[in-house]
């Protein structure tokens, strides 16, 4: 038994691909946070005053949360001292602003090749435009005019304060205030950039929209936010990818995404996360604490959140859509593989306000190593919400005996016509299936990973073809490893 | 086909096979037979090549090979099929996708192209209504909620999809009740051939009725105590186990 | 006289301290626990959804054992009567109980049987977690020990009808402990009965079955105007098997914490349940099932049906400790809401932490099926009538799982008449 674990164990470590480190002179303030600093992150980016005073009031709230740093997921880490971490990191040759790719840093773009993102001609012919945002500035945004052609706006956090502040000023913090929870707060007052999309009225987005994060600097907190507005009748698929450099120390990653859906328009938002998960023994790893949520404003609105997690030494996020418009539509669909020591605590909330609206969650867990995979969801059901329907399937894979896959699930109902359907199971891969496979002729390794993704199809099926290789690949890499 | 001399396996101070030999030639079907605890699915277990096990012979060949070289998937690959007393479950891969997966690193392993899906279907379901199964039990996870029967009928289509050179069958018969126990003897009788090898693992001496062995063995206590004709399970029948018991002292001796 | 009020319990103890009563380490240490955690509030996840502060804001009287009380019609052989919690001889019947079983109050077993309740007070009920378990620990005056030895048969359904008298809201708070011995079999029916006073009962149950034994334990309550917090612990020893049926006919407020441990191999256990709740009624089922050793199975299947202005709660934790290997199990929850202005909050959780285990679990909520309720009118059935026996189908899914056929009639005696109320969307509080 003790041996048949260890090659499930051998089986599922795989080695983290993009430990790399850019070395780029950086323009960062000193570590530490006060007035000064907030004060000084909104001068360095010209911000107008509404701006200022919203990221103020944030940073005031934040102080009074000092003792309320969330506790209840089942996670557990070291304390965060917020007075350590450098709070505003950006690559020094990006002062100027690239007009074009050509003045881009030839190192970032390198960077952006060696995470297998080539900004220029590969994504032309894939017709995605990508917004990269290295630490914690944009640095390229691609395809803008093409987009602007079809009067999308998609830029960065920055540009979008500088050029469409009434937007900005209009959408900011109104799914997610600055008050909501402990980070999201931390994140209001401190974020240096992010992605800004709005799609007008009536537009189909012409390309998969797309950005990638990646955290690069020492001791660098990461605090992005992203803002998308889908007027009335439009349609956009946005989708994000995350990864950072090996490090031996835990870096923060508090981002906040505010996703607005005006009357039958449609957001899809798909989630490749990849952050350094830290090594075999649980040092270093990314602490991804993320607020995501989508608001169906309008009548038969729909949102739809689809996330591949696979990295991070811990992660806490729950994509949430709020059901407000009549008929409107919210979906969310995970796949969460954690191994070694990494923690994920992740699900989602589907909060129906309006009538006749639908929500699904499905959601695939998969533990390996001493991992603890946690799902964690609320659904409800409120008195308004005549005829609301959601089904909710959650399935944990447990792929060796020292793993922990667990299950919370809130389910509120205050009104007889909604009906609510949850169903929960967990299993494993063990050394009696992988036998069983070899002695009909089949690889470990191909048993293994037909196993993972045959558990995962429901998600994969859901994401942009593109992303759906991408993701079946990723978790190909953290399943494989040296077979004896 | 199969050539064992001296066979002795134990797992920690427990000797479980305590000197095993057996010759198994193309085209014969041998019976083991032994009560419980008699070693008779260790036995089957290292043929496969479960792990877990000190294995010692003087000889241990399959086809000219030694046994212990070889990885289960080589043993696989090279035609060596066991049917599993308690077939596993693997939820997240259909039925189709197993076998077809299975199959093809056979054709691999040969030199062959592999099949498409859609010859494969054609194939399969050619050899669906030999076991009784119906169509839609191909897009169900590997025996995952299948009942005992099912779960016996599947190892029996996994056996004719792969056209093995030996069988060993883990008491494929026990729980089955006796239509089910009829398609399974089904099954193995469409198997036989000159070339082929069949061992059949049981302890009840019904599934014999179906199918007539060439050789019958008798294990108690990690060897074998006495071989003989299809009419040894017979007797076997009727007079019990505790007949062996007498008996075994006699064989020691000689 | 006597009145107490939750929150003041810190100087209740110590005012009770010099009375010197029984079992002084034990009391102490649950007053610790009690102060360590606190009592429920608003932010308690386990008390999300039920609140007790109109508990806490009371002051009661401690209950006495001579209340008046009128005792209801009850045909069972076997026949206890506790009286706000301390049991009441003249009113039971014991006579005809086998030989092997004994069934006295908890102060009369503490002369007599001095080494089985040092063995079992304190042992089954975890503090953590259970403040009102700790509140009963640190101030019980009596209750039941009840013992079946080793063998013994009891076929016919032992009842404890647990009454109230009338009166000032009284605190009542009595512990229970129940072994049922290697290879003994015993059928155990609680009935809580409430009264139109405000009183308070706050139960603890602690319950060992031993070795290949088995126990039915059915927890029929119908509380009226009183509230009852009620904490049933059991341990299961090897082989053995539980089978539990919770039926809440309705109550101001119902909190049932029933926690199972399947503490070794071979162990076994069903929760059942049925919970009703009407206006201004509140009915929470807080299950936890843990297995400690490997090839355990347990099943729970709770139904939950809600007239207009009822509230429910239902709460089921599966948790699969390191050692649980092979373990089968899976919960299920289905709830009906038969009226606007109702609300349900389910939590089924699976806490796992072995890998070779099949864990599941499902959870419904929703009003009755429209195409049923069509399908029996287009067959001539008028639309209450239709109602009432798609209602009555759905929960007597419930006591039909039930294999102990008498204690299975007491049930439907009671369960039918109610679920007819709540059809009718009568049941209030």
């Amino acid at each position: 038994m003790g041996t048949g674990t260890d090659s499930v164990n051998q089986l599922i470590e795989g080695g983290y691909k993009h430990g790399f480190v850019t070395e780029i002179d950086a323009d960062s303030l000193p570590p530490g946070l006060n007035e000064d600093v907030i004060r000084a992150i909104s001068a360095k980016k010209q911000e107008p005053e509404f701006m200022l005073n919203w990221r103020l009031r944030a940073y005031r709230h934040w102080i009074k949360l000092q003792e309320k740093e969330p506790t209840w997921a089942h996670v557990k880490y070291p304390r965060i001292n917020y007075q350590d971490m450098v709070y505003y990191s950006a690559p020094k040759s990006d002062k100027e602003g690239p007009k074009s790719l050509e003045e881009v840093d030839p190192e970032l773009l390198r960077t952006y090749e060696k995470l297998g993102i080539p900004l220029h001609e590969q994504k032309a012919l894939a017709g995605v435009a990508v917004d990269a945002v290295f630490d914690s500035v944009s640095v390229a945004t691609t395809f803008k005019d093409k987009l602007a052609e079809a009067g999308v706006i998609f830029c960065s956090f920055s540009e979008a304060v500088q050029n469409h502040p009434e937007l900005v000023e209009k959408y900011l913090g109104s799914v997610v205030p600055y008050t909501d929870n402990f980070f999201a707060t931390l994140n209001a007052a401190v974020f240096s950039d992010g992605s800004f999309c709005y799609i007008p009225e009536g537009v189909r987005c012409p390309m998969e929209l797309s950005t990638y994060f990646r955290i690069n600097a020492l001791n660098t907190g990461q605090f992005e936010r992203t803002l998308i507005i889908a007027e009335k009748g439009s349609y956009v698929s946005y989708l994000e990818g995350c990864t950072a450099p090996m490090r031996d120390e835990n870096q923060l990653h508090a981002a906040v995404v505010e996703l607005v859906a005006h009357e039958d328009a449609e957001i899809k938002y798909s989630t490749v996360q990849n952050w350094y998960p830290g090594d075999k023994d649980g040092k270093g790893g990314i602490y991804n604490f993320v607020t995501k949520r989508g608001l169906c404003k309008g009548d038969r609105s729909h949102i739809s959140w689809t996330q591949v997690e696979t990295g991070s030494a811990i992660t806490w996020k729950y994509p949430s859509v709020i059901l407000r418009g009549d008929d409107s539509t919210g979906e969310f669909y995970s796949v969460a593989l954690t191994n070694n020591l990494q923690q994920a605590d992740t699900g989602t909330k589907m909060i129906h306000l309006g009538k006749n609206t639908r929500s699904t969650i499905i959601s695939k867990g998969i533990s390996a190593g001493r991992a603890q995979n946690s799902y964690r969801g609320l659904v409800r059901v409120s008195p308004k919400a005549d005829n609301a329907r959601n089904f909710t399937q959650c399935d944990s894979l447990l792929l060796s005996d020292q793993c922990g896959a667990h299950t919370y699930p809130y389910i509120e109902n205050k009104n007889p016509s909604g009906r609510i359907e949850h169903e929960a199971t967990t299993t494993r891969i063990g050394e009696d299936q992988l036998f069983y496979c070899r002695q009909r002729g089949i690889d470990p390794e191909d048993a293994v990973s037909m196993i993972v993704n045959g558990f995962c199809d429901d998600v994969f099926r859901k994401l942009p073809m593109e992303f759906a290789v991408e993701a079946q690949a990723l978790l190909e890499v953290s399943l494989e490893g040296a077979v004896g | 086909m199969l050539s064992i001399r001296n066979l002795r396996a134990r797992v920690g101070e427990t000797e479980i096979l305590k000197g095993i030999s057996l010759e198994v030639n193309p085209g014969e079907v041998h019976a083991v037979m032994g009560p419980n605890g008699s070693g008779k699915s260790t036995l089957a277990r290292i043929l496969s090549g479960r792990e877990g096990y000190e294995i010692t012979a003087d000889k241990l060949e399959y086809m000219g090979h030694d046994l212990l070289e070889m990885t289960p998937e080589e043993r696989a690959r090279e035609g060596l099929f066991m049917a599993f007393q308690y077939p596993v479950e693997i939820p997240g891969i259909s039925n189709i996708q197993f076998l077809r997966t299975a199959y093809n690193s056979v054709r691999k392993h040969r030199g062959e192209e592999p099949l498409d899906s859609v010859d494969f279907l054609a194939m399969v379901k050619s050899r669906l209504k030999e076991v009784d199964i119906d169509q839609s039990f191909l897009r169900r996870s590997v025996n995952t909620d299948f009942s005992g029967g099912e779960k016996k009928r599947n190892e029996m289509l996994q056996m004719l999809v792969l056209e093995p050179r030996l069988a060993i069958l883990d008491e494929t018969d026990s729980g089955l009740d006796i239509d089910a126990l009829a398609t399974v003897a089904g099954s193995i009788n469409s198997l036989r051939s000159e070339d082929r090898s069949i061992v059949m693992v049981t302890h009840y001496q019904r599934l014999l009725d179906y199918v007539v062995p060439d050789h019958v063995h008798i294990l108690a206590d990690g060897r074998i105590v006495k071989s003989g004709k299809a009419d040894l399970a017979q007797k076997l029948e009727k007079k019990g186990y505790g007949w062996l018991a007498e008996h075994a002292g006699e064989e020691a001796e000689a | 006289m006597n009145a107490f009020a939750i929150p003041d319990f810190e100087r209740q103890f110590d005012v009770r301290r010099e009375q010197a009563p029984a079992f002084p380490d034990y009391r102490q240490k649950s007053l610790d626990d009690l102060r360590q955690q606190g009592l429920p509030g608003a932010k308690t996840e386990d008390w999300k959804y039920t609140s007790v502060r109109e508990v806490l804001g009371e002051t009661f009287v401690e209950a006495t054992p001579a209340a008046p009380v009128a005792v209801p019609e009850c045909a069972a052989r076997h026949l206890a009567v506790m009286v706000n919690g301390y049991l009441n001889t003249d009113l039971s019947r014991l006579e005809d109980l086998p030989e092997g079983v004994t069934l006295c109050s908890l102060a009369a077993a503490r002369d007599n049987h001095r080494d089985q309740v040092d063995a079992m007070l304190g042992r089954v009920v975890r503090h953590d977690r259970h403040p009102f378990a700790a509140l009963n620990g640190a101030f019980f005056r009596d209750g039941l020990f009840l013992d079946v030895a080793p063998g013994t048969q009891v076929q016919e359904p032992l009842v404890v009808l647990w009454l109230s008298g009338a009166g000032d809201a009284a605190l009542i708070q009595p512990r229970v402990l129940v072994r049922v011995g290697e290879g003994a079999e015993l059928a155990l029916m609680e009935q809580h009965r409430g009264s139109a006073a405000g009183h308070f009962t706050n139960q603890v149950s602690e319950i060992l079955v031993g070795d290949n034994a088995g126990l039915t334990q059915v927890q029929l309550q119908d509380t009226g105007k009183e509230q009852l917090v009620c904490g049933t612990h059991v341990r299961c020893s090897r082989d053995s098997r539980y089978r539990a049926q919770t039926i809440d006919l309705g109550g101001k407020l119902i909190r049932n914490d029933l926690a199972i441990s399947l503490d070794q191999p071979g162990a076994e256990a069903d929760a059942d349940g049925v919970f009703l709740a009407g206006r201004d009624q509140h009915v929470d089922n807080h299950l936890r099932v843990d297995h400690r050793a490997p090839n355990c199975d347990s099943s729970a299947l709770y139904k939950g049906l809600l007239g207009g202005g009822g509230r429910g709660v239902f709460n089921g934790k599966l948790i699969v400790h390191p050692e649980g290997q092979k373990t089968r199990a899976e919960q299920t929850n289905h709830n009906l809401l038969l009226a606007r202005d109702v609300e349900i909050d389910t939590k089924p959780e699976l806490e796992i932490y072995a890998d070779d285990v099949k864990c599941s679990h499902g959870s419904t909520s929703g009003e009755l099926d429209p195409d049923q309720l069509f399908y029996l009118r287009s067959r001539g059935i008028d639309s209450p009538e239709a109602r009432a026996l798609l209602v009555r189908s759905f929960a007597l899914e419930i006591s039909e799982r039930m294999n102990h056929s008498r204690l299975r009639d007491l049930v439907g005696e009671q369960l039918e008449p109610a679920l007819d109320r709540l059809a009718r969307n009568e049941l209030e509080g």
